[in-house]
C-alpha cells in the first residue's frame, strides 16, 4: 500500500515519492509543502448509549503531489468561492429582511448561512473545473495510495459521535 | 503478437485474484502462451489490477456516501417530526411543509430504495403528533430523552411501510432470472 509514499515521522504524514502533479498532470511538485494532504479517518471504537455518545478514530494525512500553479489556482478559487458563498448567504438574508417579519428575518439569516455553507464546496469545485484542472477531491481520488486506504476501510469524512 | 486483453482474459485474472492464488509471473506465462509479449502482458495485467482497484474504491466510496446520507436524513427526519408537536405548532401549513421535507429527506437518505424512504419519512411526520399526544397526555413535564419513546412508537409503522414498499417495488431485481 505504501510503496508510493514515505512516512514523515516529524510531521506525521505520508509524503509522495512520485512528484508528478495529480491535478494538471503536466508540471512536477517542487516543494513538499505544495502537496495537498488529504486527511483520511478510520473509526476505532464507538460508544452509543442513549444519553452518551463517543467515537475514537485514527487519522492520517496522505500527500497528493501538486505543482505551484495548481496550488495557486486552488487557493485563489477557494477564496473566490468563499466570497460568492457569503454573497449568496447575504442575498437570502436580505430577501427575508425585505419580505418577512422578525421571525422571517431570523429564519432567513439561518437559511442564508446554511445555504452559504452548503454551497461553498460546489462553487469552488465548479470554478476549479472551469480552470481545467482537477479539484482537491478528484485529485485525491485518483491517487492509488488513497484508493488502497479507502478500500481498507478508511474514509474521507471524520467519524462523528 | 496480441496486444489487447479480451473480457475473458480480464475475468480470469480477476478470478484468480479473488480466489487468492494470484501470481503475476504465472499470469504473464499464461498470456505469453497465448501469444502476448512478455512486457506488454505485464503492463496489461497491471492495468487490469488498477481498474479493479478503482472499481472497488468507487464501490466503497459510494457505500460510505450512502451511509452518511442515511445518517443525515435520520437527523432531519427526527428534527422535522418532533418540531411541530413539541413547539405546539397548530398550523396545517407547517405539517404540509414538514411532510415535503421529510419525504425529500427519506428519498435522499435511502439511495437504494428512495420511494420507500420517502413514504416512510412522510408517515413518520404524520404519526408522530399522534404518538406524542398519546404518550404525553395528562403530563405537564418530561425529560428530553423521553421524546425518543414517541419517536420510536412512530418510527415502527414508518419503518414497516418502508420495508413493505421496499419489498414490493425494489426486491424484484434480486430474484433469479430463470424463476
Amino acid at each position: 500500500m505504501l510503496d508510493k509514499h514515505v512516512f514523515n515521522e516529524r510531521l506525521k504524514r505520508l509524503e509522495p515519492v512520485d512528484r508528478k502533479c495529480y491535478y494538471c498532470a503536466e508540471q512536477d511538485c517542487q516543494d513538499m509543502n505544495d502537496c495537498y494532504f488529504v486527511p483520511l479517518f478510520k473509526e476505532q471504537d464507538r460508544t452509543n448509549i442513549v444519553v452518551y455518545r463517543s467515537v475514537k478514530f485514527k487519522k492520517i494525512m496522505v500527500g497528493i503531489p501538486r505543482c505551484k500553479i495548481c496550488l495557486a489556482i486552488h487557493q485563489a478559487l477557494g477564496n473566490k468561492a468563499i466570497f460568492y458563498a457569503i454573497g449568496l448567504a447575504a442575498g437570502i438574508a436580505l430577501m427575508g429582511f425585505l419580505i418577512f417579519d422578525l421571525f422571517g428575518i431570523i429564519m432567513s439569516v439561518m437559511a442564508g448561512t446554511i445555504t452559504g455553507l452548503v454551497a461553498c464546496k460546489p462553487i469552488v469545485n465548479k470554478l476549479i473545473d472551469k480552470a481545467g484542472i482537477l479539484n482537491l477531491e478528484e485529485g485525491a481520488q485518483t491517487n492509488e495510495t488513497v484508493q488502497s486506504f479507502v478500500i481498507a476501510g478508511w474514509s474521507f469524512s471524520q467519524p462523528a459521535a | 503478437m496480441k496486444t489487447v486483453l479480451t473480457q475473458y482474459h480480464k475475468e480470469e485474472i480477476l478470478q484468480s485474484l479473488i480466489a487468492g492464488d494470484f501470481s503475476v509471473d504465472h499470469e504473464i506465462q499464461k498470456l505469453v502462451k497465448e501469444g502476448f509479449d512478455d512486457t506488454s502482458s505485464r503492463n496489461l495485467i497491471l492495468q487490469v489490477l488498477k481498474e479493479y482497484r478503482y472499481e472497488l474504491f468507487q464501490r466503497k466510496l459510494s457505500q460510505q456516501k450512502n451511509e452518511e446520507k442515511k445518517k443525515l436524513s435520520y437527523f432531519v427526519l427526527l428534527m422535522i417530526s418532533i418540531t411541530g408537536p413539541v413547539f405546539n405548532i397548530g398550523n396545517l401549513l407547517w405539517y404540509l411543509l414538514a411532510c415535503v421535507v421529510a419525504g425529500a429527506a427519506g428519498y435522499y437518505g435511502q439511495a437504494d430504495k428512495p420511494i420507500a424512504g420517502m413514504l416512510g419519512g412522510v408517515l413518520l411526520v404524520i404519526v408522530f403528533p399522534l404518538t406524542y399526544s398519546f404518550y404525553m397526555s395528562g403530563r405537564h413535564s418530561y425529560f428530553n430523552v423521553e421524546l425518543l419513546i414517541p419517536v420510536l412508537m412512530a418510527a415502527v409503522p414508518a419503518w414497516l411501510l418502508q420495508l413493505f414498499v421496499g419489498k414490493i417495488f425494489y426486491d424484484k431485481d434480486e430474484m433469479p432470472l430463470n424463476s
